[in-house]
């Protein structure tokens, strides 16, 4: 250990394969940058700064240099001074309020031409600041004050980028919840979280909350009699009461069937209720406040979302609602111009789709249509796996970190690379609703590119320095 | 420091595997499973190139058609939809009401096949040009609106409509037995030259593929054109025709009915061809105004759209008996040198055939000259009955051959559709009329002098002309002189000479007599200062009314240049009408005006009868 205390230029010490896959993914995505502007008629070589290739190849060398000088900082300043960083873009975040608004959004700072986006640098800021405060000394995950410390760090940052009118960016931050699930945030909270989703989606997917409803009853029923007798005999008349159940909704009597499910709900809730009066009552409540709150979820969506998110809800769950040439519009050629790669794509610089403009934001959102359009499927399958490899080699990496400061912060590192690539990708294939966040190292973006290199950069510092010192 | 959550790591491995697993399924199932995807091609487009229809020239390159645009507009229903238009503008630059274009615009796209709201589709066709271009400078206000030009006929020169044709757009079965070569709303010839000649006129439609953008604007070619066919124009073609000897042609023949057929001898060259009452090709142009002008011309009693001189079969009445005599001549039944006593008439039992006052018939040539019908009769019977008495069959058979030879019976071949046969009787319709050898000459003596069972259209008759004028031979009449540019040998049967079966020093004997009719004969009237005219007169029975006037001729009787018939229906004497109105064709053609005052005046009189109503007006006087 003392034998590396010196050997700060030691090359030895950095993890090769994250800068090879960082490496990989930046060339390709310029390679699509250029592939998706590129005009025969108009090239004047790769360093034409009025082409968005040529722009990124300036941002890739700034991202390099900056790399490069994030390994000149001792590896101790980051943890010592995040907070100074943090309170810093917090400032920045408050600051670009106040700027005019491009796109309906005031997320950019406009200095001498270049657009410069703090809430893509904040990301770099909670990131250090949450790994510090995580691994300070008298932190104690199961201390309330600690969880509540924890959470509103993250969801200050949050809520200024909300304020901007960013919500991509600011469901982004929701990465961090994971690495505070990582650090011991209590489960069941996620647990709720994932049905409070699930339920969601269901309940929007159909235009009638009923066979859901009556679902839940038969659920809630089914748990609270197996509380009651475990025997097999009563769990298969059980079974044939909610067959008859179903039948009624097959016949469209819903409100027999409802009164049916409610019935057997009740009488089993009072069967328990001698033997388990608590498991009765909480049974009896999840299920009614799941089934008020897949009722109001409609009304929720349709009521106080703005228009603009209320369709790419519906665009994402229930796409036959929606006029193909409205919204639905960005979506179908997103996916026309991935579907139309085939197994092996169209070639380089030849996807007719992406040059055409029928995608929109196709050199930053959209990237990934140019992926699949001229690499097509097996290209497609590459970035993905380039990406996967990178962001669980990241979680490997943390998982070596003798410092906790380092642990969370490669933490964090990995759960904003899985979100931007998940949602990215998948918003471009119709996976996900489509939230306007970038293609990590491929969108075009200078903001973006050198976020996401400094991120990477201070994880490789400190991941060079993890047998320095036992913090 | 004690991690307590170790294993919480697992899970986040888990969710990344999980995702990226989510992520490669629906690449899998857009990219490779799903082949709607790849199938989708809204972002090119095929488009048709349409090839400019050759033109037409006249023998001396006046131009008789050409060109010119005329506009559809193309609406794709989706893309209106979605967009802002100005209706109330968009109607008044095209000068159509809100109705039309509503009723234009919502196709029934559910049940009828035809129309798609993501497909291009007619919404307004026939836009004239001048109209287009006010509306094409606010195009762009109407996205989902496209242009397609389409070529249509414009005829600089009010003459030859019977000639020239028209075009029409092609109908269902046109396009299905096209073999791919038509396309619904294409225009292909529906009549005449642009009919007949439709392969060489109408070139080869090419295609190009383009890409759009998601504007629908064109943004370059697929694949830098490699599929594209670039779109062959038709072949020029040049006429036979004397634009300014047509439009002649057709103001003598104004109020009248009947034809003129002017020919160059030498070879085949139709220089006009009236039929009249004539029309104006201008008017069956592509527009919206054809179907009335249309509906108008078919339903005038005149027959407007028949073509006379190309389609009708008259008597040839006494422009026949040049025929016969050169038949009779090669068949030894004539010497050039025999004469015949006219007694007022052919008398041959009860049958009497009434003839003129008329000097001597000396000779082949005098008959001719005074046009005697008993010369000819008695000629006609000489050579029914050649093989003596009872064998009429024989002698008429050897007749018809003749006359077959002289392009008589059949069609001569035309380059414009529809053309007809006439009539030679043969042995076998007379023994379908009166029975098995229970006929003689008698029963149709008077096809000696053209009269009874045969019929000759007046190119026929023109073409007996050119024959003379030939001293045997015939070239098909034809229009088409040359296709600019083709190679293809589709006009070399117009090259051929076609021989008659009389020797050609017959003819001589028979040019003599026909100079005779213009210098001492029957027709004065077509006499040409300074030229040697050679004609003869035909005045032709009619049973429904008043004779029908007809004339042949050729001139110079040496080396001819033009070889003319002229029907004048109802027109009496033929030299009344036909033989002035032929030798004006004559000397407008070859003297390029007409000079001499007395000619004038014949002019201005031909000019100034009016036959059609004279008729009228006698037919009413009739029912009164």
């Amino acid at each position: 250990m003392a034998a590396r205390q010196r050997s700060d230029l030691d090359l030895g010490g950095y993890d090769w394969a994250i800068i090879l896959l960082y490496g990989g993914l930046v060339f390709a995505g310029w390679l699509m940058i250029f592939a998706s502007k590129y005009d025969a008629s108009a090239y004047e070589g790769l360093l034409d700064l009025n082409k968005n290739y040529g722009k990124q190849l300036l941002w890739v060398s700034v991202s390099l240099v900056l790399i490069v000088g994030a390994q000149m900082l001792d590896s101790k300043f980051y943890q010592t001074f995040a907070v100074v960083f943090y309170g810093a873009t917090l400032l920045l975040l408050v600051g670009v309020l106040f700027t005019t608004p491009i796109n309906g959004a005031t997320s950019w700072f406009e200095i001498g031409g270049f657009k410069f986006q703090p809430s893509e640098f904040a990301k770099i800021s909670t990131c250090v600041a949450l790994a510090a405060m995580l691994s300070a000394p008298e932190m104690r995950m199961q201390d309330l004050r600690f969880k509540i410390q924890a959470i509103g760090l993250i969801i200050l940052p949050m809520f200024l980028i909300l304020l901007q009118g960013d919500a991509g960016s600011t469901l982004v931050y929701g990465a961090f919840f994971l690495v505070l699930f990582r650090a011991g945030m209590d489960a069941w909270l996620y647990l709720v979280g994932l049905a409070v989703a699930a339920l969601s989606i269901l309940s929007l997917l159909f235009d009638t909350t009923v066979g859901l409803s009556i679902a839940l009853l038969l659920v809630g029923g089914f748990l609270l009699l197996r509380q009651w007798n475990k025997t097999t005999l009563f769990a298969i008349g059980y079974l044939f009461l909610s067959l008859g159940v179903v039948a009624l909704v097959i016949a469209e009597s819903y409100q027999y069937a409802i009164m049916a499910a409610v019935a057997l709900l009740l009488i089993f809730a009072a069967l328990n209720f001698s033997k388990n009066w608590q498991f009765s009552i909480l049974t009896v409540g999840i299920v009614a406040v799941s089934i008020g709150y897949a009722s109001s979820v409609n009304y929720i969506v349709n009521n106080m979302l703005g228009n603009h998110r209320q369709e790419r809800i519906w665009v994402w769950l229930r796409p036959e609602k929606c006029h193909p040439l409205g919204p639905l519009y960005n979506v179908e050629q997103s996916k026309f111009a991935i579907g139309s790669g085939g197994w092996s794509g169209k070639g380089f610089l030849q996807g007719e789709r992406t040059k055409l403009d029928y995608v929109p934001e196709q050199s930053t959102d959209f990237i990934f249509c140019t992926v699949g359009e001229e690499w097509g499927f097996l290209g497609s399958i590459f970035i993905i796996l380039l990406f996967s490899i990178l962001i669980i080699r990241v979680l490997f990496v943390a998982e070596r970190q003798r410092a906790a400061f380092s642990k969370y912060y490669a933490y964090g590192v990995a759960t904003i690379l899985f979100f931007h690539v998940f949602i990215n990708v998948g918003m471009t294939m119709g996976l996900v609703p489509v939230i306007g966040i970038p293609l990590p190292f491929i969108s075009y973006g200078g903001s973006s590119l050198i976020s996401f290199s400094i991120l990477i950069g201070i994880l490789l510092k400190l991941d060079s320095n993890r047998l320095l010192v036992f913090r | 420091m004690q991690d307590l959550y170790q294993d919480r790591q697992q899970v986040l491995i888990g969710v990344v595997i999980i995702g990226t697993i989510l992520l490669i399924i629906k690449c899998f199932q857009i990219q490779v499973w799903d082949k709607s995807y790849q199938q989708q091609h809204s972002y090119r487009r095929a488009v048709t190139l349409y090839p400019s229809r050759g033109l037409v020239y006249d023998r001396n390159n006046k131009l008789l058609v050409y060109n010119s645009a005329m506009y559809d507009l193309m609406a794709t229903y989706n893309r209106i939809r979605k967009s802002t238009i100005d209706t109330a503008k968009f109607c008044h630059l095209l000068d159509i009401d809100k109705i039309t274009y509503q009723k234009n615009l919502n196709k029934d796209f559910k049940r009828d096949k035809r129309f798609s709201p993501r497909k291009p589709f007619e919404f307004l066709t026939k836009i004239p040009a001048k109209r287009f271009a006010l509306f094409e400078e606010h195009l762009y206000q109407f996205p989902g609106f496209e242009k397609v030009q389409k070529n249509v006929r414009e005829y600089p020169i009010n003459a030859g409509g019977h000639i020239l044709g028209y075009i029409s757009e092609v109908n269902a079965k046109q396009i299905d037995r096209s073999m791919g070569l038509y396309q619904r709303g294409d225009y292909a010839g529906a009549s005449g030259l642009e009919h007949f000649y439709e392969p060489q006129l109408r070139g080869r439609r090419g295609v190009e593929h383009i890409l759009k953008d998601k504007w629908g604007r064109r943004q370059g070619k697929y694949k830098d054109g490699v599929d594209d066919i670039p779109a062959q124009s038709g072949f020029d073609l040049v006429t036979s025709l004397d634009a300014d000897l047509q439009r002649y042609g057709e103001k003598l023949l104004q109020n009248k009915t009947g034809a003129i057929v002017a020919i160059e001898p030498s070879t085949g060259e139709i220089l006009a061809l009236v039929s009249a009452p004539a029309y104006d090709p201008g008017i069956l142009v592509v527009g919206k105004k054809r179907k009335d002008a249309f509906k108008k011309l078919q339903g005038d009693t005149l027959k407007p759209l028949f073509n006379r001189a190309t389609m009708a079969k008259y008597p040839p009445g006494s422009i026949f008996k040049p025929i016969l005599a050169a038949i009779a001549l090669q068949e030894k039944v004539l010497t050039p040198y025999r004469g015949m006593a006219c007694r007022g008439g052919y008398i041959y039992g009860p049958l009497r055939v009434g003839c003129h006052g008329h000097g001597a018939t000396s000779d082949v040539g005098k008959a001719i000259q005074y046009s005697c019908n008993n010369y000819f009769c008695q000629t006609f019977r000489e050579v029914v009955n050649i093989y003596g008495f009872d064998y009429p069959e024989k002698g008429l058979s050897r007749l018809v051959d003749h006359l077959y030879a002289f392009g008589l019976g059949k069609k001569l071949g035309v380059d414009i559709p529809n053309e007809q046969s006439g009539h030679v009787p043969t042995v076998g319709f007379f023994n379908r009329r009166y029975g098995k050898n229970r006929w003689k000459f008698s029963h149709f003596v008077s096809i000696g002098i053209g009269q009874g069972e045969i019929e000759i259209t007046p190119i026929q008759m023109a073409n007996l002309a050119a024959i003379v004028a030939n001293r045997g031979y015939y070239y098909i009449p034809h229009f088409a002189k040359e296709f600019k540019g083709d190679t293809s040998s589709v006009l070399d049967i117009y090259k051929e000479r076609h021989y008659t079966k009389v020797h050609p020093k017959h003819f001589d004997i028979v040019v003599k007599g026909m100079e005779d009719v213009i210098l001492a004969g029957t027709g004065r009237r077509a006499a040409i200062p300074g030229m040697k005219v050679c004609g003869k007169t035909g005045t032709v029975e009619n049973p429904h009314g008043k004779d029908h006037s007809t004339f042949i001729a050729f001139a110079p009787k040496d080396n001819p240049k033009i070889a003319v018939a002229v029907y004048v229906e109802n027109g009496g004497y033929g030299s009344t009408y036909a033989a002035p109105i032929a030798s004006l064709i004559i000397e407008k053609y070859l003297k390029d005006s007409i000079q001499a005052p007395q000619r004038q005046y014949l002019e201005d009189w031909i000019l100034k009868q009016d036959l059609v109503t004279k008729r009228y007006y006698s037919k009413d006087t009739l029912n009164r």
